[in-house]
Parts: C-alpha cells; structure tokens; sequence
C-alpha cells in the first residue's frame, strides 16, 4: 500500500500560490516532507522561476498551450494525473472562484475530502491536516480534519503572509501531465461591471459622519471604498440636517451587515450604532478621545480622519499592488 | 371539544407568501411615505395584493376568488396589518373588500358579479360599504336613505358620510352597498323593510363628495357620496327584499373578523418595534428593558394579544362552521350550530379588543421609547392614528359592540335601543 | 423542452441559530431550516427558461431532515415535480457522501438536459456540491453564472470571476451554478400555493436509491466542533508616532482578522 508524502501548493493566481508557500514550508517541516509548488500555464517558465524562491523544494511545471484560457477542466486534468502518480498528503489551492470549483471536481475525481476557505491550518497529533473555517454566514467557527487523502484545502488570499525570498531556490522540473480540454468554450472576456450591491448586503462600508467638513471630502473615503472593493455611507445628520445625501447608515435608514465597516468622524450615536451593530469587524476613526463609538470598535484610532484615512489609502496601496 | 391550532402546510406556505411579498413591497420607508402622501391608495400596491391573492380570498372560485376559509384569510389579515402598521391596508382590502366584497359576493346578481365583484378581485376596482349618514352611524336601523320602486327600476335618494374609499372607487370605478328603506317603518321593528343595493360609483345621480381631512390611515381615503334619483336595475339588489338590515349585520361580522385579525398584527409590529430600541437602550447604566416598569407592561400587552389571536381564530372557526352550515362555503364532516348571533358576540369581543389594545401598544411603546418613538422614525404613532378610527368607530363603535354582547348573555329584551 | 434539475438544500436559517452563552456552542439542532437563498436563484432561473423554452422543472433535495414543507414551497414557486431523499443517517455526511446520493437520485431521473443549483449553500457556504455532482456525472460545470441563455443544444452563460467576466458556451447535459445576481426569486401568488398541493412530490429512502450505509459512513470530511464566534468587540487601540505608522498597523490588523481578503 503506496503512502502518502508531500505538502502541494496550486494556484493559477501567482500572488496567492506565493502566499500559500508560506503555510506549506510550516506545514512540510512538521510532516517531515516535501514541499512543491505546482505551476501550471502557457509561457510560465519564468514565473515558475520565480516562484523557486520561496521556499518549496521542487516546483512542478507543464507549460502547454491547453492551459492558456485558465479553464478548470485543463488544470483538473493535469493535477488529477500528479496526484495520482506522486500522491501527496497535502493539496493546497487557491480560493479564487476557478480554484474553488477545481478543488471540488479533483476531490470528487480523487475520492477525497475538501476544506474551502480555511483561516487557519495545523496538524494534530495523527499527522493529519486540521482546518479552521468560517460558517453559517459569520456565525460559527467550524474546526474540521480529514478521513482521506489527499487532504485538499482552498485558501482564500491575504490569509498567510507571502514568505521573504531566500537564497536557496527549488529545483525546477518539467513534468508532462495528461491533457484534459475544457467542454467549455470561451465566447467572450469582458471587465466585470461594478456590481450593484445594496449597501445592506456590502461586505466592506466606509462610512462618514459630521467630522467631515465638507461633501467634496467623501472623495477620498470612495478612494478607499474602492481600494477595498466596499461602498461609502453617510450618517443621519449628513442626509437630514446637511442635505448630502438622501439616504443614511442608521437604525431609522440602512443597516449594513459588513465583514468590515470603517467609521470616520463619527461619534456613534446609538441610532447610528444599531444600523452597524451586526458588521464583523469595526474600525472608528475620530478625534475624540471619548467618542462613543469607541466603545463598539474593534480597532479604534483617536486621529484626525484627514490624516489618517490617507495614509491608510497609501498602505492598502502598497498592501493590495492596485 | 378538540381545537388543534397546528397551522396546515398550505396555511404556512400562505402566510408566507404574503410575507415575502409585503417584505418587498410594504416597507416600514413605503408606509410611511403612503401615510405622510396620503390618499389614494397606491394602485400598483393594489394591483401587488390583488395579484398575490390576499384580497376577497374567501369568494368561492368559481366566482373568481380562491375559496380560502375564514381561518386562513384571518392569518392574512394579521400578516397585512403587521406589514401595514397605520391599518390603512387592512382598512381598504381586509375589512372593506374582504369583509364586506364577500358578502357583496354573497348576494348580488350575477352581473354585479361580473361587473364589479371579480374586477375588484383583480384590483382593478374598489368595492366597499356605504353605511354611515349624516343622521348618525351606529343606528342603522334608523338610517335615511330610501329606494322606490318605478316601474322596473330603484329609485334610490340619500347621503352617506364617512366612507371609507371613496376617492380610491372614484378613481378606480367600482360601487358601493348602500341600504334603502324599501318599506313603511314599524317603529317597534325598525329593522325591517330595508333592503341592500350596489350602487355604481359612476351610476346618474351618485355625486361624490371630497374626502375629509382623517388623522389616521391616511392612505385610504374617508369620503361620502349624496344619491339624487339613482336609478337602479332589480339587478343591482343584493340580497332580499325587506332583509337587507340582516344582510348588513353579515356583512359588519365578516369586516369586524377582519379588523380584529389585522389588529393582532399592527400589535406584534408594535411590539417587535419597540423590543430592539428597549434591549439597547440603557438609562443609568441598564437597558429599558431590564426595568420591571417596562417588561411588565410589554408582558400585559403581549398576553392581551395573544388572548385576541385566539379569540380571533375561533370567531374565524365559528364563522367558517356557520357558513358551512347554510352549505355554502367550506365543507366541514360535522355538522354543528352556530347561530348568527352566537358568532356576532364572538366577532364584537375582537372588533372591540383588537383596535383598543392596538391603540394601547403604540402608545406604550411611544412611553417606553420617550422622544425617540415619538418621532416618525418609528411608526408607533401612525398606528395610534390608524387603529383610532376603528375605536372612534369605523364598522361600528366599541359601544354597539358591548351592547351586542350584552344582548347575547342578557337577552333580547335588554337592548337598550331598537 | 428542457428537462432540468434544481439541486435545493434544506439549510439551516443561519440568521436564527441561537447561542449556549454558557459554552459558546451553537444550538443549530434548533435552528429553523429554509431552502438555501442561492438555491432559490437556481430554482427562479430554472422556472425562466421553462417559461421561455417548455420543458420540466424538477426540484430535489437530500436532506437528513424532513423538508418536505420546503419542497411543496417550490413546487408553490414553480416546479413541476418535487423529490426528497429523506434519510437521518446522513446527518453527519460531507460533501462527498451528498454528492453521492444527488447522483445516484439524477441518475434514477433518467435522462435531463441541465442542473443549476446555487453556487454554495446559505449555511456552510462550500460551494462543492455542484462541481462534485458534475465530475461523478460526468458533465461538463459552468459555475458563477450570473446570466444564463439556451441556444440549441447548448447553453450560454457569463460567469463572474474575480476581475472580469467570462462568457461561456457548452453543450448539454451540463450542470450550472448560479449567483444571486442572475435573477430576484419570485414570491409565489396564493393560487400557486393552493396548485402545489396537486403536485407530485416523492419521497425516496437511501434504499431506495440502492445507497448503503457504508457509502454512507464513508466520509473523507469530519466536524470536529463549531462554536459561536466571541462578540465581545476587541476595543484595542492603535497607535503610532505619526498616521503612517497608524495606516499600517491597522492594515495589518485587519488582514490577519481576515476582512481585506478575497
């Protein structure tokens, strides 16, 4: 009976397979194993290259030009075929939306388990993978392991930390994969328009409130909604006392629901704190020492939003490469 | 005696139907923009409630409706009423073109039917009940209105004040059930010789006059119509001759079900309302809620209306066994007896209790929450406005409902008044 | 005349799980069960092309619960047959053991043109099902849709991936997954409601489907536990000798909570 040996790391999303080697170098030396980067596309070859960087032992590569529309079905195809020959214990991939889905259909092709969207990965005493995810829209924190192998995991971006290059690079080695076509074909490829989310329903909300001094200032709190991919609000006084706006983040307007609400200038009046009550994580930003919303936050910072909000811009720069 | 409160799967997946759809289209910032713009009511809100199937759901279906029993278009009623806090909803389409169109539905022609009954069905018209005149309300025995006999047709002159709808039927068509004295009045039975009409809001001689100034539902309007020789087909008869005092009592009940069942409705929002703010709220150091004050007052107010729900589903039940005993609506294995009045004295102890206690929750909660439930941010006080004219006296004031009551466990003797 | 299948799940109604605030431990044997918001987007598109193009709309759930009152809901909604496999052992399943049953449940359907189910449930939002059920079927999956067309024997749809868009075409039978943005579920009238009590809606045991236990037990996934996030808001103070300072301690912050990630 042939055992199981290696930690793998795939993502057709280089930054994301980079930040995964991170975890996978931890997770490898505890196992006492191997750590390979699968690097899968058309014209790679120096990605893979630079990818040797970081920390895996081997990177795994087959350049072909089947691979070039990144549809799942070549990818799946190719990994399937690995795993079968090499048979790792470990299979980390990327949770980009093509990730996710090839996760799934390598795991229902290898009879296996997988663990999407993982916040956190270790070994218990058996030697086996244990995941940390989050469920039930925000409300648990599952902990779950595996009856099988490979152990797949999808890991979404930004949760492990990209590693710091070293000297010492991997061996790069070609491999030849069995080539899958993808029944699918691609028609078209067009920029995604911006979608139109409630702001009840954004995951990100930056919202300004009356230390703002004048409308033409929520120009940079829409420069860090959109840096993050989230929506800007205003609070009640804003709308009705100052006519900004016609609507308002509040008990009486909008409740948001966020993974992350961002408060600017605002005190945190209870009718404005129960329309943000349910938001995952907040962070207040204000002047005062005292303000009230403070006492909601998780991060509080007793600044000046105008100084403040672009420094924050100017590191989710640096931070995001956009 | 078995009562099995267990909501059937076609009533859960009803209720929550209606849920959905109010929770799209009647909005708390909807409802307070139909009560701050006042009326008419919102047709394409009309012609959503009609679509969905809320509206005269208890008219058998071949006459175009969905053959609903009283029990589930009670729990309907409730739903609306919660999703409608100010009641003018419930007001329009639960007590006047529920209540009252299914009764209309009961007993007009079947060109009636054609012409007015089904096209309300499908919102497209308004059909309601023209009871109140200058002389006084509650007396209907006592009303005006008179309807002569010309040849083949009614003569119908009279007037009629407080009528709810009249700019929505004026605007839409549609008609109203108006009573007539069609025979000399017996002073020890002044009940007799009335007869009941439809009378087409557009028919000669039908002026309407502009709605009044209400400081409640505001969007469903209060108007009145003056009728100068209305002539009518016998068509537009509905009922029996001489009978239509009885026939408006059956009306009255199936319209006070309908405010009773909404009003356990406008009470839960009331108090789902309020619940949050007092959880949240802390006043030296601990929520309002903590307060005994407070929590004993929100427990006195939600047994009351727990009691009310009840009550209402089984004057729904009474009504539903009562009709099915004539053999005409829903079919029941056992045949039991509700006399018409045993069902009136159920249905007057809701029409009673429901507005009241309604009344009394939004003012609890405007006390519980102080200045900020006095606000309009909340619609605490747009209730308090809405369920007002069903205790003033819309289908019949609070004192004709003790009466009626009093009637039941004393005898016919004691009623104070003919 | 499309014969499709809408995979549904009985999830758990994630906004009325309540807390043990002793053990942090989440009661969600408590929790009320609705049919999974994106599945309803699946069952809507599903009743659309039926509009559109003829056809049968066919709704299935696996569930280890009784949810036929969420089956007559979506025959109320649209569907034209309705199928439970109700089964209590497969409470503790995984994605690979439900995948399972829905095939070997499509698979007694006989033939069928497409199966849309949405991209992940409302509960464990996975995602997995619908790409497991592909590769076990053998079909080709078109996940992320956000606009679906049948041209021919083939369908059309754009997909929303992270930063950009993909239109796609594929030959049926193929299954679909789709995103809240591709349709507002309808809220069925009152006379749905009353229809949906004439409609067929069929219960099935794991027997019946020739599924044995062992396949059952066989799971590659286990819970260990799940627990109630702590609520108590964090309140810590970031500071720094100048925002710059401020701006990165917090970015880091917040990347390690999670909240700047994909």
């Amino acid at each position: 009976m042939s055992t199981f040996n290696g930690v793998w790391v795939f993502s057709e999303n280089w930054d994301l397979a980079t930040e995964m080697l991170s975890k996978g170098r931890e997770l490898a030396d505890k196992l006492q194993t191997e750590l390979a980067a699968i690097v899968l596309g058309h014209d790679i070859k120096e990605q893979a290259e630079d990818l040797a960087v970081y920390g895996a032992d081997k990177i795994l590569t087959a350049d072909n030009p089947i691979f070039k529309n990144l549809q799942v079905e070549p990818y799946l195809g190719a990994l399937a075929d690995l795993a079968a020959k090499h048979k790792p214990q470990i299979l980390l991939v990327g949770s980009t939306r093509r990730g996710k889905e090839l996760a799934a259909r390598l795991a229902a092709r290898l009879q296996t388990g997988l663990i999407p969207d993982v916040v956190k990965l270790e070994i218990n005493e058996e030697k086996m993978l244990i995941a940390t995810r989050i469920v039930y829209g925000g409300n648990g924190i599952a902990v779950q392991t595996y009856k099988a192998k490979p152990q797949i995991a999808t890991v979404p971006p930004r949760t492990f930390e990209k590693p710091k290059p070293s000297d010492k690079k991997a061996e790069v080695v070609n491999v030849e994969v069995k080539l899958e076509e993808s029944k699918a074909e691609v028609v078209e490829v067009k920029p995604v328009e911006a979608a139109k989310t409630r702001i009840e329903e954004a995951k990100i909300v930056v919202c300004g409130g009356r230390g703002v001094n004048k409308k033409e200032d929520f120009k940079m709190f829409e420069e860090l909604a959109n840096l993050l991919g989230g929506q800007i609000g205003g609070t009640r006084p804003l709308a009705e006392d100052r006519k900004w706006f016609s609507e308002w983040v509040g008990l009486s307007g909008k409740k948001v629901k966020p993974d992350l609400y961002i408060g600017c200038g605002i005190s945190g009046m209870i009718q404005h704190v129960a329309g943000i009550r349910d938001s995952r994580v907040i962070v207040a930003i204000n002047k005062d020492p005292n303000a009230a919303i403070f006492e909601v936050a998780d991060y509080a910072v007793v600044g000046d939003i105008y100084q403040i909000i672009p420094a924050l811009i100017e590191t989710l720069k640096q931070t995001l490469k956009r | 005696m078995v009562f099995d409160f267990t909501e059937t799967e076609e009533q859960k997946l009803i209720v929550k139907a209606v849920k959905e759809w109010c929770e799209r289209n009647l909005t708390a910032v909807r409802v307070r923009q139909m009560d701050d713009k006042g009326h008419p009511y919102p047709k394409d809100i009309a012609e959503g409630l009609a679509k969905l199937g809320v509206i005269m759901g208890t008219v058998p279906q071949e006459h175009g409706g969905l053959g609903l029993d009283w029990k589930t278009q009670a729990l309907i009623a409730e739903t609306i009423g919660y999703y409608d806090p100010t009641i003018a909803t419930a007001a329009g389409f639960m007590a006047v073109e529920t209540g009252w169109g299914y009764t209309i539905d009961r007993h007009c022609s079947e060109t009636v039917r054609e012409k007015y009954v089904k096209p309300a069905i499908r919102g497209e018209k308004f059909i309601g009940i023209g009871a109140t005149e200058p002389v006084g309300g509650s007396d209907v025995a006592g009303h005006k209105t008179t309807a002569k006999m010309e040849g083949n047709e009614w003569v119908l002159n009279g007037e009629k004040t407080f009528i709810s709808g009249t700019e929505e039927c004026k605007t839409w068509g549609g008609g109203y059930w108006v009573n007539a004295r069609t025979g000399p009045l017996v002073p020890e039975a002044p009940h007799r010789n009335i007869t009941a009409f439809f009378v087409p809001i557009d028919a000669d001689g039908v002026e309407v006059i502009e709605p009044y100034k209400d400081s409640g539902r505001m969007a469903i309007s209060t108007g009145g119509f003056v009728l100068k020789d209305v002539r009518l087909s016998d068509e537009y008869r509905l009922g029996e001759v001489g009978k239509g005092f009885y026939h408006t009592m059956e009306g009255f009940d199936n319209a006070r079900l309908m405010i009773g069942a909404s009003c356990a409705g406008v009470i839960r929002r009331i108090l789902d309302d309020a619940i949050p703010y007092i959880k949240e709220r802390k006043v030296f150091g601990m929520p309002l809620a903590k307060y005994e004050a407070i929590q004993f007052e929100l427990a006195e107010i939600y047994m009351e209306m727990e009691a009310l729900k009840l009550m209402t589903m089984k004057t729904a039940w009474m009504q539903d066994i009562r009709y099915a005993e004539e053999g005409l609506t829903v079919k029941v294995s056992e045949a039991k007896t509700f006399k018409p009045t045993e069902v009136a004295k159920w249905i007057s102890m809701i029409k009673w209790k429901g507005p009241f206690l309604a009344l009394k929750a939004a003012e609890k909660a405007m006390i519980w929450l102080g200045a900020a439930g006095y606000t309009k941010e909340y619609l605490f006080e747009a209730a308090w406005r809405g369920v007002m004219s069903y205790v003033v006296g819309a289908e019949g004031g609070q004192n004709i409902q003790k009466i009626v009551i009093g009637r039941e466990l004393l005898g016919k003797e004691y009623v104070p008044y003919k | 005349m499309p014969r499709i299948i809408v995979c549904l799940k009985y999830a758990i109604d994630v906004s009325q799980i309540k807390v043990d605030s002793a053990t942090r431990k989440l009661l969600t044997a408590d929790a009320p069960r609705k049919i999974s918001d994106f599945d309803k987007n699946a069952l809507e598109e599903a009743i659309r092309i039926k509009e559109k193009h003829g056809g049968e709309v066919i709704a299935l759930t696996v569930s280890s619960e009784n949810a036929s009152s969420a089956l007559r809901e979506a025959l109320a909604i649209g569907a034209d047959k309705a199928f439970l496999v109700h089964d209590s052992t497969i409470q503790n399943s995984d994605t690979l053991v439900v995948s399972q049953i829905l095939a070997e449940a499509v698979k007694k359907f006989g033939s069928f043109d497409l199966i849309i189910c949405g991209e992940a449930s409302i509960d464990s939002y996975s995602g997995q099902v619908g790409p497991r059920l592909a590769e076990i079927l053998g079909i080709p999956a078109v996940t992320y849709a956000r606009k679906v067309g049948l041209e021919g024997d083939a369908i059309i749809a754009e997909r929303s991936l992270e930063d950009f868009s993909e239109v796609v075409k594929v030959k049926m039978p193929a299954l679909l997954t789709v995103t809240k943005e591709i349709n507002e579920p309808r809220v069925p009238t009152l006379m749905d409601v009353l229809k949906a009590s004439r409609k067929e809606l069929v219960k099935w045991s794991l027997s019946d489907l020739g599924v044995l236990k062992e396949k059952v037990e066989a799971i590659a996934v286990q819970l260990l536990e799940v627990s109630a996030p702590k609520v108590e808001r964090k309140k810590v103070r970031i500071e720094g000798e100048n925002p710059k300072e401020i701006a990165d301690k917090l970015v880091k912050a917040l990347i390690q909570d999670g909240v700047l990630g994909g």
